[in-house]
């Protein structure tokens, strides 16, 4: 064994891997006790794989402390946060009746105009989200997107009239708009990922950072010209295609029902010439945002993975119509990114899905400030850039098409 | 995004496996009780917990990603055994440690000289990787730290085939070595 071929084949860092053959190691290690370059390069390497994961270690370390940290909502069972909501809400269901009840004895002439404000719920809430959902919901608010920690809470107040063993007159029930006014600054749910630096603190509320970043990418729009979007449509089967390697980030195995239909597709965003800044560095940036969604016989999938510049941010979102958990999932995967990246759910139910994609970074401020991604009806997914641009997929159709609109 | 229900274990490692990095904090929660309640009846407090659970975690991370790993028990039990293990090794160094305490740094001797040395060597490295193209450094993360095959690297970057993973990650390496030479070489000049 020689010097040259130990370097050529990596032996030393298969010798520290421990991925070397019985007979390749025995031939190395003799080779290494009488050579003192090799030595010292077997020393430099071990150095350099031992400084990579304590490296590892440490941003794992944090990255794990961040997450408690700003992730609390991950606590099953009561908290502090959830029992403060739950009081809220049933503070105003027992206090805004029995208001109502007061003035009206009162003062007969506020009844008729606060029952214009405190319109009743409707009579019967679906059990199922399923039959819940309206093209629209962006307007009305499904009494599920209310206060989702207690979504028993209130589905027992819609269909029985009861919260514990309390027995309610279902026509006494304030307006939904009532309920949502008064948990609005805690409903919209929220991730925020990513290894957060100086520019957007660890522990900032959800909120303050979202419009942190919002305010950061705005600082960037005098100096961009809209980007444009071309996509692959004619790249694009109109028959299913087979799956491809990123199946496997998904735990198909336990996902009931084979899928039926699938779908990938990509679009280009390139970067338009812009003024003030040197062309050549946008030139070699392209930003790819891919994605995929698949409907099984019982769930809808879609993927999402936005590269850029290297960068790999995976969104999965996945609806579930089993009513053990009746939540979509929303997972951004990779959060190595050296600032932060925030989704924000605007509606949401087990058919339709809307959210806002906000990336304020460094790493994409020459990319459009808002991606909205929308699930209609399990069936048409939509992607918004900037609201200028949509492109679509409709599962049922099979077919794929884009429409530019401003 | 709130979860009201834990998901089943297995779904935990599925979850690693497609480098689904929010389930690092979640594992936490899962099993922060459990490994506070052992490491506090040995002498341990709760920072020393959060340590020990934290460290579990990586393991399961690493043994996750590199393939290698089969759930034959629960995952609590197999995170406690970890625990227990990691607790050992921290008390036998802890007692080494305040018997070699009144020895200065200094005194020539070469475990605990080499030790300090050791450890501004790996510092220097974590500072290249730190200046490395960010790609670079995700990569050789991947590779050397969570230990994951070429195949499983193309998938998480975008690349076309494993064996553009295995080619990047050599330049990659590169890289990082000739980083570290230029801070080695500019360490040297200012003394």
């Amino acid at each position: 064994m020689k010097c040259q071929d130990i370097l050529q084949n990596e032996f030393h860092e298969k010798y520290i891997l421990q991925q070397l053959e019985d007979s390749e190691k025995a031939k190395y290690e003799l080779h290494l006790e009488e050579c003192k370059d090799c030595q010292a390069e077997l020393e430099n390497q071990r150095i350099l794989i031992f400084g990579i994961r304590e490296a590892g270690v440490a941003e794992m370390k944090n990255e794990i402390k961040h997450q408690v940290e700003i992730g609390e909502l991950n606590h099953p069972g009561m908290t502090w946060g959830r029992i403060s909501k739950i009081a809220a809400v049933l503070f105003i269901l027992v206090l805004t009746p029995g208001v109502i009840i007061y003035l009206g004895k009162s003062n007969p002439q506020l009844v008729p105009a606060l029952e214009q404000r405190t319109q009743p719920a409707p009579a019967n809430i679906p059990s199922s989200a399923a039959d819940s959902a309206t093209e629209n919901s962006r307007d009305i608010i499904p009494i599920e997107m209310i206060l989702d920690a207690d979504l028993k809470v209130l589905k027992n107040l819609q269909q029985k009239g009861t919260v514990g063993n309390k027995v309610f007159n279902k026509n006494e029930f304030p307006k939904v708009d009532a309920l949502k006014l008064a948990s609005e600054e805690n409903k919209k749910p929220k991730i925020t990922t990513g290894m957060d630096t100086q520019e957007t603190p660890i522990r900032a509320e959800p909120a303050q950072s979202q419009i942190a970043l919002k305010a950061e990418s705005s600082t960037f729009k005098d100096e961009k010209v809209a980007g444009y979007l071309k996509s692959n449509l004619a790249a694009t089967p109109q028959e299913p295609q087979p799956k491809p390697q990123i199946d496997d980030l998904i735990d198909t195995e336990n996902v009931p029902g084979v899928a039926n239909y699938y779908r990938e597709s990509r679009i280009y965003l390139y970067e338009a010439p812009v003024v003030g800044l040197k062309k050549k560095s946008l030139s070699r940036q392209r930003n790819t945002l891919m994605f995929n969604m698949r409907k099984s016989t019982e769930q809808t999938f879609a993927d999402l993975r936005f590269i850029s510049n290297g960068h790999v941010i995976l969104v999965h979102l996945k609806t579930f119509e089993d009513e053990a958990a009746q939540e979509v999932l929303v997972r951004a995967i990779d959060s190595r990114l050296p600032k932060s990246f925030a989704v924000e759910i605007i509606t949401q139910d087990s058919l339709n899905l809307e959210m806002n994609w906000l990336a304020g970074s460094e790493l994409f401020k020459m990319n459009p400030e808002e991606i909205k991604v929308e699930i209609l009806n399990k069936q048409i997914m939509r992607i918004i850039l900037e609201n200028k641009y949509i492109y679509e997929t409709d599962l049922g159709k099979k077919t794929n098409t884009a429409i530019l609109k401003e | 995004m709130k979860k009201i229900i834990f998901l089943p274990e297995q779904k935990l490692l599925n979850r690693i496996k497609s480098n689904d990095r929010t389930v690092l904090g979640e594992l936490f929660v899962r099993y922060e009780k459990l490994v506070a309640s052992y490491i506090s009846k040995r002498s341990g407090d709760q920072s020393d917990a959060e340590d020990m659970l934290q460290e579990a975690i990586i393991v399961v991370w690493q043994k996750a990603c590199s393939g290698k790993f089969e759930l034959k028990s629960k995952l609590s039990t197999y995170i406690l055994a970890i625990v227990k293990n990691k607790w050992s090794a921290e008390m036998r160094k802890r007692s080494k440690f305040s018997e070699e305490l009144p020895q200065d740094i200094s005194d020539g001797n070469p475990s605990t000289l080499e030790g300090v040395i050791k450890a501004e060597e790996i510092a220097t490295v974590r500072k290249a990787l730190d200046a490395l193209n960010p790609i670079c450094k995700e990569l050789l993360m991947l590779f050397y730290f969570e230990e994951r095959n070429l195949r499983d690297i193309a998938r998480i970057l975008g690349f076309a085939n494993p064996e553009v993973a295995k080619s990047k990650k050599y330049q990659c390496k590169k890289s990082l070595e000739t980083m570290l030479k230029q801070q080695t070489a500019n360490a040297e000049r200012r003394i």
